[in-house]
């Protein structure tokens, strides 16, 4: 939520499977995240958003230059024909006492948001279910916003945040619960995980109450923990919110979901002439001398096919990379909005080698990935 | 000769419909009645379906849904607030030529905006052959002052349908909706409009725009409208370099103009008829690194010393996004 907003605006992940999820009814607060922790997912994709008259919170998500946060955040109600702040910046992993300085991060090319949300803003005013509804926001930057990586997510977040067997996980920067000077002002928070099926208040706008946030976290995702693949996934995005902190009468979190629409919204963001990536996941050894790769890539409206190669690193690499290190075409698999990639490759019985990866599509060629490895 | 169900029949699109009205009639569920009716009808010949919705039509009968009218990606709507609507819309779904047919007699009547909004949909549809008819209605459904007070969502969608013609010598008048301080959503349905032919049509209708005196008071309106232009082009240039030279152009004005070029951002989001065309982000970078060139020149220059401060701040906004693309191999 912006820092100067409305109380009600307002606004998890990674590793926090470690975390024992709280029930609803413990009231499940923010707390900041250890600093140890902001390297790993899903805290390392999170970060700090900032214009010239507001600030909110922030993910990577779905491609390494696009970001999503509440519309809110950038849409400034005082001018009524000139509401949208076009200087934002992200603050990838800010995590200190004081706000970051305006010059430093990296600054969004541009945003795309809902057509009908200004209108929302004016008929339901900024406060009400159905412009909550409409409440996202997805900027894009020229360059990697995370160094080149993104959280993963749900494509239909509507029903991941409706179901209590999922845990929920909120990240950002709730800063208006602290004054000026506090140490805790601008240090990424999170609230959660908690147990709690949020309830569909108009369109995809979701609430709990039993959890809160603060003014400042709005945009922050909220993730739903999968149980399947062992990650914090992406399945809306912080947009209101009460807190008894605040001297209101209970906690709750409001929360624009991520569903196949609003995704739809994500793709428009990521321009035809971007070039496709690919992800490289921890590798399992078949043998001494055969390795299964895999990973990620981008959806298949960008890639073709992903191709990898071996490369030994070190003694005598000249002679094995000529012999063994050839690009090979990787299989493809899983669901349109996110492709998995697998090959099984020779690999140096010794010492350092390195994999990369490229996706294709049949325009051009992405960035190599590499990730080094050693037996 | 095709078989044509009549209402009589306890089965058939025509019984369908009547009781899609009875139920919505009797306050049942208008979502699950409508759901009910799209199903008996794709079960039915469209032939048969047409027919029926045709006859539904010409009766003038209608039943409330209480839903929102809500436009789905494609044009198609998602819900629609009468009886009547969902049936022109799935008509025009159907048969587009029959649809433009039954379209054609809705806009002979003075039925509702949402009504009107789906008909001209429904021509822009079946061709070209109507576009006369499109752009006549269409500027009487958004004159329409009794419409035009309390707007509704299908009088604000139908504002796409200006967009959709290329409608510039409607600017004047977008610009005065701008100004009007009675409707909140009229001021600023035509204040994207004007944005999307910008967008759209940028040398014709940004010259259009240095011709009206003010908008609405509003000098922060003419300033975003004028933050849309690519300075590759000689003609958005040109336009451009006399809106910078322009008396009526304060600094305030100026100043938003700075703040917001070169804009890329925008709305987006399912319209009635047209589509959005978003620029590859290796373009946006060249646009942005032209328009820093240009910035450099027009700094440079004593006639628009007093301009220079504004200007100035345009170009460190832009010097780090240009910085940004270099880093991201995008320039």
């Amino acid at each position: 939520m912006k820092n100067r907003l409305r109380r009600e605006r307002m606004a998890v992940l990674g590793l926090c499977a470690l975390l024992a999820a709280t029930s609803a009814e413990a009231a499940a607060r923010p707390s900041p995240v250890s600093a140890g922790l902001l390297q790993q997912f899903p805290y390392a994709m999170n970060g700090l958003v900032s214009t010239s008259s507001s600030t909110g919170s922030a993910v990577v998500v779905y491609h390494p230059r696009t970001a999503i946060s509440a519309a809110h955040v950038v849409f400034d109600e005082s001018r009524p024909f000139d509401p949208w702040q076009n200087d934002g910046r992200f603050y990838l992993r800010h995590h200190s006492a004081t706000g970051p300085s305006f010059g430093s991060g990296v600054p969004f090319a541009g945003f795309f948001y809902y057509s009908g949300y200004a209108d929302a803003v004016r008929r339901y005013g900024g406060t009400g279910d159905r412009t909550y509804h409409l409440d996202l926001v997805v900027h894009y930057g020229f360059e990697d916003l995370a160094g080149g990586g993104w959280a993963g997510w749900w494509t239909n977040g509507d029903g991941v945040l409706a179901n209590r067997a999922y845990s929920k996980l909120v990240v950002g920067y709730p800063s208006g619960l602290y004054s000026f000077g506090h140490p805790y002002l601008y240090l990424m928070h999170q609230t959660g995980p908690f147990v709690a099926a949020l309830k569909r208040r108009y369109g995809d706008y979701y609430t709990a109450s039993g959890a809160s946030t603060g003014p400042g976290n709005s945009g922050g995702p909220v993730y739903g923990w999968s149980a399947n693949l062992g990650q914090w996934l992406v399945a809306g995005v912080l947009v209101s919110g009460q807190s008894k902190l605040l001297g209101d009468g209970r906690d709750v979190v409001g929360v624009r979901a991520m569903d196949k629409g609003a995704w739809k919204l994500v793709k428009k963001a990521i321009p035809d002439d971007v070039r496709p990536w690919v992800s490289i996941s921890t590798p399992s050894a078949v043998s001494a001398r055969s390795w299964a790769f895999s990973g990620t890539a981008s959806d298949d409206q960008l890639v073709d096919w992903v191709k990898v190669r071996v490369v030994k690193l070190g003694r005598n690499a000249a002679k094995w990379n000529k012999k063994k290190s050839d690009w090979v075409k990787a299989s493809l698999s899983g669901p349109r909005d996110s492709r998995t990639w697998s090959a099984t490759l020779k690999v140096p019985k010794k010492g350092s080698f390195e994999l990369q990866a490229r996706a294709h599509d049949r325009k051009k060629k992405g960035p190599v990935s590499e990730a080094t490895f050693s037996q | 000769m095709t078989a044509v169900s009549t209402a009589g029949d306890a089965s058939g699109p025509a019984a369908a419909i009547e009781r899609a009205l009875a139920a919505l009639s009797t306050g049942e569920d208008a979502a699950a009645a409508l759901a009910s009716l799209e199903q008996s009808l794709l079960a039915e010949s469209p032939a048969a379906v047409a027919s029926a919705i045709e006859r539904f039509l010409a009766s003038g009968r209608n039943a409330d849904t209480g839903l929102d009218l809500r436009v789905a990606e494609g044009g198609a709507l998602e819900s629609a607030p009468t009886l009547r609507v969902a049936l022109l819309d799935w008509l025009g779904l159907i048969d587009p030529e029959r649809a433009a047919q039954a379209s054609l007699a809705v806009l002979d009547r003075r039925t509702s905006p949402d009504e009107w909004a789906v008909a001209l949909r429904n021509l822009v549809w079946s061709g070209d052959a109507y576009e006369f008819v499109v752009r006549d209605r269409t500027e009487a459904l958004l004159r329409d002052t009794a419409w035009s007070q309390e707007p509704s969502t299908g009088y604000l969608e139908a504002f796409d349908l200006v967009v959709h013609g290329q409608s510039l010598h409607l600017v004047d008048e977008l610009a005065a909706w701008i100004g009007r301080g009675d409707a909140p959503e009229l001021r600023w349905a035509a204040f994207l409009t004007l944005d999307r032919l910008v967008i759209a049509s940028p040398a014709r209708t940004l010259a259009a725009l240095l011709e009206v005196p003010a908008i609405g008071d509003e000098p922060v309106v003419r300033a975003s409208l004028f933050a849309r232009a690519d300075l590759r082009e000689a003609d958005q240039r040109a336009v451009v370099e006399r809106y910078l030279r322009a008396d009526d152009v304060g600094p305030e004005e100026i100043e938003t103009f700075a703040r917001r070029f070169p804009l890329h951002s925008r709305a987006l989001g399912p319209r009635l008829v047209t589509r959005e065309e978003v620029p590859g982000i290796t373009e946006q970078a060249r646009l942005d690194r032209a328009a820093l060139r240009t910035l450099e020149d027009w700094i440079a220059e004593d006639e628009l010393a007093d301009r220079r401060a504004a200007l100035q701040l345009a170009r460190a906004r832009l010097e780090s996004r240009v910085e940004s693309a270099r880093r991201g191999g995008v320039l």
